[in-house]
């Protein structure tokens, strides 16, 4: 409450200008199926997606239900410690319906990846944003945050954090200027997937001003790679978050190729964990990311 | 069938066409569409001045010269284990997927890669392995299994009803497992761009016990061709036939998708090319079906490199792509 009572203080002092509209607020956002307009502010939120929940984080939102896949420590531990409880509504990839419902939510942030297919559905439950979560950039995502910042009304507090944030990396990225190349990968037992310039965690490599292995310029966000290309695009460093116990680099590394990568040389491999470079995004994800790379660096 | 072999074809002129084709294939996928440029000039290096210092050389040696045996050698497994399948059921449409092999495979595969129960504890080889066995012994059984009156029509409908319910589980096991969906689909698209030495070591002696199970077959197999009743009153035991079939079938196709996953329409390629190059004789025909089934993997990997490079694109795809028209073209020119 004592989060909100200045708030109030703030509205009731606008309230003269907006003697024309009864509510206090009134927002109309942008999203990836049309318009949504929302004539009070959203107090009962539901997520389903990771990066939305740093959003609200940011924002200083608790959500009331999120899609963390039955366990809760799927949301990062710095996001986790910034919001309240919450119900679980059941997987990403598969939301349940009725647990939305039960929650009774005045506003559902849904991926305009995942959710097309039943946006129908969760619009009858309550007003529903579809943003993009996967597959974008560090600046795309910022924009997103944006927009949800503005519909639960804490656009104030996001431009303060923001800037905070933006001093943060700037930071990191002066401490971290040199001329190494950096690679983020995900590893599992069927292959390893290197995450390009155009992913969340190649994005946030590149605006701390780190060099790209890659040399041509790729959309894809993540690419298949074979033992061969790993060698060609040999990083300086490469970081690996792990979805498995056992992956290709057990074997990879036992072959007499593997000494001759840059990083097996300078012992440069670093394993990350998955669920911060990869599960998720957002400001708090990506202050992780540069930290951990500032942390590394400084060895 | 006889239309298409055209007694103009000299009989050495064609296998010699054929084995060039698989040659040349193999040569080049050994320095194809390589990040490190590599160039046929490389492979003459290794031969007259090998060095073990030598990115290239080593990326050939170690990389390139095990996946394109493999390759070979899978593309010739599952030439041959269409062709038997063909041969047993002397149905033109029948391929190894129809003994819910692929499927069992995946989904064993993918209950692993979830940690679902006890299947968690297996390795990820031991549990696909043991999965394309299950799937095939459950098609095989249900399908009439050694009864002498079970009959072709039956099989294919387990191997219907089979695929159908590993099927589903296997997407089940994707929507629990979202984060490593798209590593399993990948998988599941059949995939060369895992295989090393280690893979061939695994390959090459079960292949090798399959094949000779499988060419065993072929005089069997000719007296099939002419029904089973005919090849029952000339001396063939159908029962015995069928089980060597069955298990060659089994062996070959396990032992390939465990290593690359589903690699699909070669088992139902080769041996309609086969048959349209060469005349209806198992003895010939297996051999031939096995090579053109290499030929065609061999190749489908070097492209399914080049689509967009430096990503791979999974073999599987390629040959799905190849093989949907050419099944489309057997079906208008009323082979089928």
């Amino acid at each position: 409450m004592s989060l909100r009572s200045p708030l109030l203080l703030a509205a009731l002092l606008l309230l003269p200008l907006s003697f024309l509209s009864q509510h206090t607020h009134a927002a109309t956002i942008e999203h990836d199926a049309g318009t949504l307009t929302l004539d009070k502010t959203p107090t009962r939120i539901v997520t389903l997606a990771f990066s939305f929940v740093d959003a609200l984080a940011v924002a200083g939102v608790s959500p009331v239900g999120i899609a963390d896949d039955g366990d809760k420590n799927r949301i990062i531990k710095s996001v986790r410690d910034l919001i309240g409880d919450w119900q679980s509504v059941g997987s990403r990839y598969q939301p349940s319906l009725e647990a939305i419902a039960a929650l009774k939510p005045d506003l559902i942030i849904a991926d305009s990846g995942r959710h097309h297919s039943i946006y129908q559905d969760l619009s009858l439950i309550a007003p529903t944003l579809m943003l993009q979560s996967r597959g974008i950039t560090y600046r795309e995502n910022l924009a997103v945050m944006q927009k949800i910042s503005s519909a639960v009304d804490k656009s104030a507090q996001f431009k303060m954090r923001l800037k905070k944030h933006q001093k943060r990396m700037l930071d990191l990225k002066n401490q971290l200027n040199n001329s190494d190349t950096y690679q983020f990968a995900i590893v599992t037992d069927k292959g390893m997937w290197l995450h390009s310039p155009s992913s969340y965690a190649g994005s946030v490599i590149k605006e701390l001003g780190l060099n790209s292995p890659m040399t041509k310029n790729i959309n894809e966000p993540y690419l298949q790679t074979s033992f061969e290309q790993l060698l060609k695009t040999n990083p300086d460093w490469l970081l690996v978050g792990q979805y498995t116990e056992n992956t290709v680099l057990d074997k990879w590394q036992k072959s007499p190729l593997w000494k001759m990568l840059s990083m097996a040389k300078s012992k440069q491999l670093i394993h990350v964990s998955a669920s911060v470079w990869s599960l998720t995004s957002g400001m708090l994800a990506a202050e992780q990311i540069a930290q951990e790379l500032a942390s590394h660096l400084k060895k | 069938m006889k239309i298409l072999s055209s007694a103009g074809h000299s009989k050495t002129l064609t296998p010699a066409l054929l084995l060039s084709t698989l040659m040349l294939g193999f040569i080049i996928s050994l320095y194809g569409q390589s990040e490190f440029l590599l160039q046929a000039n490389d492979l003459w290096q290794i031969l007259i001045a090998p060095d073990s210092q030598d990115i290239k050389q080593q990326v050939i040696l170690l990389l390139r010269l095990p996946r394109s045996l493999v390759a070979c050698l899978i593309g010739f497994n599952l030439g041959v284990a269409g062709l038997l399948m063909q041969g047993l059921t002397r149905n033109p449409l029948a391929s190894p997927t129809l003994f819910a092999i692929n499927s069992g495979a995946a989904c064993l595969m993918a209950l692993n890669s979830i940690g679902f129960a006890f299947f968690s504890a297996l390795p990820s080889e031991l549990a696909t392995f043991l999965g394309a066995l299950l799937g095939g012994v459950l098609v095989f059984s249900l399908g009439g299994g050694l009864r002498s009156d079970s009959n072709a029509l039956r099989l294919i409908l387990a191997g219907i009803a089979v695929n159908g319910l590993l099927s589903s589980l296997t997407r089940a096991a994707l929507i629990i497992a979202d984060d490593t969906a798209y590593s399993i689909l990948h998988w599941l698209s059949g995939s060369l761009s895992e295989i090393d030495w280690h893979s061939w070591s695994q390959l090459w002696p079960l292949s090798l016990i399959a094949l000779l199970l499988a060419f065993s077959t072929s005089r069997g197999l000719n007296l099939n061709a002419l029904g089973e009743q005919t090849a029952n009153s000339l001396g063939i035991n159908i029962t015995w036939l069928r089980v060597r079939v069955c298990l060659a079938v089994l062996l070959l196709t396990s032992i390939s998708v465990t290593l690359a996953g589903p690699i699909v329409f070669v088992g139902l390629i080769a041996p309609h090319l086969a048959r349209a190059l060469f005349n209806n004789n198992h003895l010939v025909l297996l051999p031939a079906s096995g090579l053109l089934g290499a030929a065609l993997v061999c190749w489908a990997d070097l492209l399914s490199r080049s689509i967009i490079p430096p990503a791979e694109t999974p073999v599987g795809i390629i040959t799905a792509l190849i093989g949907t028209p050419f099944f489309i073209f057997l079906v208008l020119k009323g082979k089928l």
